[in-house]
């Protein structure tokens, strides 16, 4: 007996993959060697093809392939903030890997591939869909960790990620064994069953524990952030952006859906052990953050206390928190790619990721500067920009839910972070350069660095739509608990 | 029926100490050696199981293929460097072995409370050939197909990695 598949809620990933597949024809068919980057042109066009896809695939929910597969506002939501995402990284490669020639194509498509898995991962509802969504997304990633093979430093964070990647897999593949010895599904819906007629056992417990491990391999929490430092520096540089984003947001997604769909009866018992976490981990960032001298791993340290104030949505467990932490990494998703798109033109220019540097940037590039100077205020949270609302409306939720004492330590964290951006901001503006020679920036890059600090600003200052889609997201969530 | 807890017990044992002799041993011909036996044991427990078809494959694939040629690389390249067992590890001894105890004391605390699903009823799927591939293309169909692209990453990260020749340092410098 076959089952019954509504193919319309899949159209998306099936576009991707058809995408990927004629790319896959087109990079054999054409010429070898030639100077144009046909495949980055056209990889480019379809993305936004794909976008005005997605605009139109907002009303088609429901679940299908036995169960599976969801198709709900969430999953919606999160695949356009891929889509998005990836109109930046397919920009930065096309920047980035002008030198490597051939090679540049099998990037593309193993980029496509990354994205694909994001997108299942958005709409996975069985943890076995889920673990394999998981793989494709970071088995691609690891390639494209040590794409540049001649560069030790990739090399080494390429096989830290493949490592540590391995072991967290090892460990959501454990938890997922007991949580299917306990339930007898993988399926959330039937796992959401069990868990709101049962109260938690030590098991249960322990599987969760398992299972949220991974997840922080992916949104980078403290005690699972160890290749963090290494891979961002190590890793070409559009890689830590997808890896700083994408990758990020995909863990945040599966957070979102585990904690608030399945294991959300039992709020009460993992709130607490969220808030701690979240703490721990905004704090080591931070602190660390502070001696930094490369500005990738800088940005990496940075990454790990946003995963800290991403987590204290989570740790509130409302509906409100789930929202501020979708509006977050909105914000988040400017912010952060724009940053990264300004340290790949600065090192493409002056080959160097050092802060030292960075001296004086403002006099060799006004628009460079410019544009890392609205993205660092706005990681760090001053107003009027998305940063700032995006904090605001995490310490609102984890107030409301009573856990005082983790906004204190937030508020002093920002204060904390604001030392480190703005002594970069000082670098820039205030020192003088080690050369005077002037960094061009061509026509498109400009347009993409000017529409994305529109971005940030426009989502600061008129937050009402993007709030509205960011609450709007979770209400429609498929076994939403709250 | 008897037999086959006594033969689950038999096979766990082995499996845990061919584990630490994969992990322990320091030569890596025996490594690979204690690894061929884990994967015959594991084969058994899935045998005894009733699910055949897994248990003959991971048989045939892992220690038929996998490990034979895990075992030509590792003549072939003859690791024997003594540098990598002198390195003193202290230090990782003692973390690793703190965050193994940690986990295996929580582990045993989780373990005491599971109370055993009562009178389970004997599964009347048997893990045949014909069950299993009936299950792949119905029930978990899109799992099943994505599969594939895992194997097409594997693909084109060995291709994109291996090809053109490579020179430290030239090649791929930012110019």
């Amino acid at each position: 007996m076959l089952p019954v598949i509504a193919w319309n809620l899949i159209s998306l990933e099936i576009l991707i993959t058809l995408t990927l597949v004629s790319l896959v024809i087109l990079d054999i068919l054409l010429p070898k060697g030639t100077k144009n980057d046909w495949l980055g042109f056209a990889s480019f066009t379809a993305l936004l093809g794909l976008i005005v896809f997605w605009t139109t695939q907002q009303s088609v929910t429901g679940i299908t392939f036995s169960g599976m597969f969801v198709s709900d506002s969430l999953s919606w939501f999160f695949k356009g903030f891929f889509l998005i995402t990836m109109i930046f990284i397919f920009v930065m490669t096309q920047q980035f890997f002008k030198f490597l020639g051939e090679r540049r194509n099998e990037f593309y498509l193993l980029l496509w591939l990354s994205l694909l898995g994001m997108c299942l991962i958005a709409s996975s509802a069985d943890f076995l869909l889920l673990f394999i969504s998981i793989e494709i997304l970071t088995i691609s990633l690891y390639v494209m960790t040590a794409y540049l093979r001649s560069d030790k430093l990739s090399i080494e964070a390429g096989m830290k990620y493949l490592i540590l990647g391995a072991l967290s897999s090892g460990f959501f593949l454990y938890g997922i064994s007991f949580l299917y010895g306990i339930t007898h599904s993988t399926r959330f819906a039937a796992i959401q069953m069990f868990t709101a007629t049962h109260s938690i056992s030590p098991l249960m417990l322990f599987a969760m524990v398992l299972i949220f491990a991974a997840v922080g391999f992916k949104i980078v929490a403290v005690p699972f952030h160890m290749w963090v430092p290494d891979v961002y520096q190590g890793a070409p540089t559009p890689v830590t952006a997808l890896l700083s984003v994408g990758s990020k947001a995909a863990g945040f997604i599966i957070l979102i859906r585990l904690f608030f769909g399945i294991f959300g009866p039992w709020h009460a018992e993992w709130s607490i052990l969220l808030a701690v976490l979240s703490a721990i981990t905004m704090c080591y960032g931070n602190l660390v953050a502070m001696f930094q001298t490369n500005i990738k791993r800088l940005l990496g340290y940075s990454s790990i206390s946003h995963a800290g104030y991403l987590l204290m949505g989570a740790a509130a467990g409302s509906m409100i928190g789930a929202s501020a932490m979708n509006f977050y990494l909105l914000g988040y998703l400017f912010t952060n790619l724009a940053a990264f798109l300004v340290i790949i033109l600065f090192s493409i220019a002056v080959k160097s990721d050092d802060i030292a540097d960075y001296a004086g940037l403002a006099r060799r590039s006004g628009i460079l500067a410019g544009t890392l100077l609205i993205a660092l205020i706005s990681l760090a949270g001053l107003p009027p920009l998305a940063g700032f609302f995006g904090k605001f409306a995490l310490l609102m939720a984890i107030i409301e839910s009573g856990f005082i004492w983790l906004a204190l330590i937030a508020g002093i964290n920002i204060v904390i972070s604001l030392y480190y951006y703005l002594m970069i901001v000082k670098k820039i503006y205030v020192d003088t350069p080690n050369s005077t020679s002037l960094i061009a920036v061509s026509l498109p890059m400009r347009l993409i660095l000017i529409l994305s600090m529109l971005a940030i600003i426009g989502i600061g200052i008129c937050q009402g739509p993007f709030l509205d889609a960011a609450i709007a997201s979770v209400k429609g969530m498929y076994l939403l608990h709250f | 029926m008897t037999l086959i807890p006594f033969f689950f017990y038999l096979c766990a044992a082995v499996l845990v100490l061919a584990s630490l002799f994969v992990v322990l041993a320091r030569n890596p011909l025996y490594n690979v050696l204690a690894l061929v036996v884990v994967i015959f044991c594991l084969s058994t427990l899935f045998m005894l199981l009733e699910a055949y078809f897994v248990g003959m494959v991971l048989l045939l694939v892992y220690a038929g293929a996998v490990l034979v040629f895990f075992l030509f690389v590792v003549m072939c390249l003859n690791l024997n460097t003594p540098s990598l067992i002198t390195a003193k590890q202290n230090r990782f001894r003692l973390w690793g072995g703190l965050a193994a105890f940690m986990f295996l004391a929580g582990l045993f605390l989780a373990l005491k409370s599971f109370i055993a699903a009562q009178n389970l009823e004997q599964s009347s799927i048997r893990g045949t050939i014909e069950i299993i591939g009936k299950i792949l293309f119905t029930e978990y169909l899109l799992p099943f197909e994505l599969t594939s692209l895992l194997l097409l990453i594997a693909i084109f990260g060995i291709v994109s990695l291996a090809k053109g020749a490579l020179y430290f340092g030239k090649e791929e410098s930012t110019t």
